[in-house]
């Protein structure tokens, strides 16, 4: 016999659509903690491209890290999230470049030729045009739908 | 030790959860209605959460996770798509891959830190099934047949569009299918682009739009674009798509064939579109008509479950009825994505753990009306009321039907909320808002002051089971809302033509003794409304009956435009201040307009 929990279960989600009502401001704590994994990353560039001696990115990489240690100590809520949101919208940037680098390559390096020479002679390879010689369109399934099958992702 | 299977479906448009346990659906819903996103695709983690604490095995441990379709299947025909298109398609292809090479490809990690999160430690085996094979499933097993024909049929899964199955007992099989890109869901979404709706959404529209035109372009529909075959199958003239290898449906050469460019969202309709919206209908009804026909001769049954996105058109699906091919036919309440979460939990219970199902009698289905979401006690709404300090009036349910049927009667609209949500795009009479079909400004009233949408659609009926045949030309029950029918003639008033009036005008003109549910060709969405099934809903439209001698009311869902419907008490509150409604009842509660402390407009609404 199937035991409902109705209440417990609305109780629950009630809870969640209160929740999300609620606009909270970024969690100083946290904030706190991501400013400083951002310097310590940043200190470590700026260690290793001293050691390699190019001083003048070690010094501009060590400045921006103070910079973002400072502000996420001492204001957390306020400068170091405006500093957050313009490095995640470089970040969306570099990797909107990247992406718009990296596929088309991909594209013209794989999809154009291969593609090309999967319909050399107009084969249709994915039956795309009618087919005058075909009474149906209907496919028979060959394959059943097996125990086993359905582990697979494919 | 209880069989606990977990369905999902995500990752394209409405995403759901389900949970099953020793086969009986103890909870699905879509992540729409927790997470307010309308057709949101997203992992369905709040609907995942709702599900586990339903069953109250939150922290525990599930014998299966299955999701809907099979991820590498339709990755792989993604990429042959763009092989098959390049050297064109290549912004589609930038658009698309991230997405894919990112979160797609990673399912299996994702599904289970996302149950982590929901206190799932032990997952069970993961499974995955096919896209088609979920929808039939939802659509045989839980139906009232004990074998049955199948026909799936929407916009594309992994490579199948349509697909033809059989089920007896507690096996199925997939017998044909038609493959992409020959696809009546994206035949039919291609027009509603074309129209100016929303695709994966907007078809409804369309499908309200087509009794306003003449099928003028059927043949042109017909000899152009596809290539129709006896059995339903059919090919689409690729020369005239562009869903392969560009983000927009259609092309130059449509554009031409169907004189000029698609109509610009929210601009007033032309001649042009209602006709050619009554023509891609008529079109998609006969195929569907010629599928199931074929259907019925594979597999010899004169039983018909349908689903897959395309099963939501309840024309098509009403003149299927009537037709008298099938003497029995089941649509999957929640036909579209949403109950592929479902079919695929129910083909793993059925074929992997190869349990039986209960005997079938042709009338009971396993869908417990489509009631499968969050309930709300009286304890709970009231506590709520009286925190927000809202002033109610509270039923006793000797009184509440017959209460709410008098303010229906006196020309109010109300918000009704009660009982389990409903799982699948329809509201049955829990998340809904009812009135009068017999008031002749109801119509005008309903889409203007409350639901804030174009009014040329009309409204559905819930009409009690036993009288549907009163009302209307059609004997089978349609319990879901997924058919359409005609209103018999001794209600029809007679209307001068008025074809070249403007749509508007159309709509609100009285055409019968229940003119806010008839549409302009006499049609009404409507769903029988049964004791058994949902009994509150039940008695407040008897009670209607008792008072007016109209045994029906106008249903809609509890929402407004571009909004889910809603799930819980304080969102129905929200959505009643934010209306012209009249009255809400919150289970037992009654809540007037002005009794209620006017809402905060600072407050967020979505």
């Amino acid at each position: 016999m199937t035991n409902y929990h109705h209440e417990k279960a609305a109780a629950k989600i009630w809870n969640w659509q209160q929740n999300q009502f609620k606009v909270d401001g970024p969690n100083a704590r946290q904030m706190r903690l991501k400013g400083t994994l951002h310097s310590s990353i940043a200190f470590c560039a700026s260690a290793f491209f001293w050691y390699f001696a190019h001083t003048t990115l070690a010094t501009v990489v060590f400045c921006i890290g103070t910079l973002v240690l400072c502000s996420a100590w001492f204001s957390p809520t306020g400068l170091f999230t405006v500093i957050d949101r313009g490095g995640q919208k470089l970040g969306l940037l570099v990797s909107n470049s990247i992406k718009w680098l990296l596929l088309p390559l991909l594209y013209f390096l794989f999809f154009i030729p291969f593609g090309k020479l999967a319909r050399r002679g107009k084969k249709d390879t994915m039956k795309r045009f009618y087919d005058e010689n075909l009474s149906t369109y209907w496919i028979s399934r060959d394959e059943d739908l097996q125990q086993g099958n359905r582990e697979k992702q494919f | 030790m209880s069989k606990r299977i977990l369905g999902i479906s995500a990752w394209f448009h409405d995403a759901a959860a389900c949970l099953l346990v020793d086969g009986k659906i103890i909870a699905a819903a879509e992540e729409e209605r927790f997470s307010r996103k309308k057709h949101d695709p997203s992992l369905p983690l709040n609907a995942i959460r709702y599900c586990l604490a339903e069953a109250g095995i939150e922290d525990s441990q599930l014998d299966a996770v299955v999701f809907y379709d099979k991820p590498i299947l339709k990755f792989h025909r993604i990429l042959e798509s763009f092989l098959c298109v390049a050297p064109s398609g290549l912004k589609s292809f930038v658009k698309v891959m991230p997405n894919w090479l990112r979160e797609k490809l990673w399912l299996p990690p994702a599904l289970l830190q996302a149950l982590d999160e929901c206190g799932i430690k032990d997952a069970g085996q993961l499974y995955f099934c096919e896209h088609h094979e979920s929808h039939a499933a939802s659509a045989f097993y839980p139906s009232p047949f004990e074998e049955a024909a199948i026909l799936t049929i929407d916009g594309v899964g992994e490579w199948a569009s349509a697909t033809i199955g059989y089920g007896n007992g507690n096996k199925m099989e997939l017998i044909k299918e038609l493959e992409f890109p020959h696809s009546l869901g994206m035949l039919y979404s291609a027009f509603t682009y074309f129209t100016g709706f929303k695709v994966n959404s907007g078809e409804y529209k369309l499908m309200g739009l087509a009794p306003y035109g003449e099928p003028v372009y059927r043949d042109t529909i017909l000899n152009e674009l596809l290539d129709l075959k006896d059995d339903g199958s059919f090919r689409l003239n690729m020369d005239y798509f562009s869903f392969l290898d560009e983000q927009v449906m259609v092309n130059e050469a449509f554009n031409r064939l169907f004189d000029g460019p698609p109509r610009q969202p929210e601009t007033p309709f032309t001649r042009r579109e209602m006709d050619i919206a009554r023509s891609i209908q008529e079109v998609t009804e006969e195929i569907v008509l010629r599928m199931a026909t074929h259907a019925k001769d594979v597999t010899g049954s004169q039983n018909l479950c349908l689903a897959g996105g395309v099963a939501l058109n309840c024309v098509a699906n009403g003149k299927l009825a009537t037709s008298g091919l099938f003497e029995h036919i089941w649509v999957q309440p929640a036909a579209a994505d949403a109950g592929g979460a479902l079919g695929a939990a129910l083909s793993v219970h059925h074929n992997e753990f190869a349990q039986n199902r209960t005997a079938r009698d042709n009338i009971q289905d396993d869908m417990q009306g489509s009631l499968l979401g969050p309930v709300f006690s009286d304890t709970q709404i009231q506590d709520y009321l009286d925190s927000q300090e809202i002033d109610y009036e509270k039923l006793d349910d000797e009184n509440r039907a017959i209460t709410i049927a008098q303010l229906t009667e006196a020309g109010n609209v109300i918000g009704l909320f009660d009982g389990r949500m409903e799982f699948g795009p329809r509201a049955l009479g829990n998340r809904s808002i009812i009135a009068d079909p017999r008031n002749t400004t109801m119509q005008a009233t309903l889409n203007q002051k409350i639901k804030f949408r174009e009014s040329f659609r009309p409204f559905a009926a819930s009409v009690l089971k036993e009288r549907v045949s009163d009302y209307f030309d059609f004997q089978h029950d349609t319990p879901y809302m997924l058919m359409v029918a005609k209103l018999r003639n001794e209600l029809r008033h007679s209307v001068a033509n008025d074809r070249e009036q403007d749509i508007y005008q159309r709509a609100n003109t009285v055409r019968s003794e229940l003119p806010a549910i008839t549409h302009t060709d006499y049609s009404c969405r409507l769903q029988s409304v049964d004791n058994k099934t949902n009994p509150r809903y039940y008695q407040i439209i008897k009670a209607f009956e008792a008072i007016t001698g109209c045994g029906m009311v106008i249903n809609t869902s509890f929402n407004v435009r571009g909004e889910p419907i809603v799930c819980t008490p304080s969102e129905a509150w929200r959505c009643f201040m934010r209306t012209n409604m009249d009255y809400l009842v919150l289970g037992s509660f009654l809540l007037k307009k002005n009794d209620s402390a006017r809402l905060n407009d600072t407050d967020i609404w979505d």
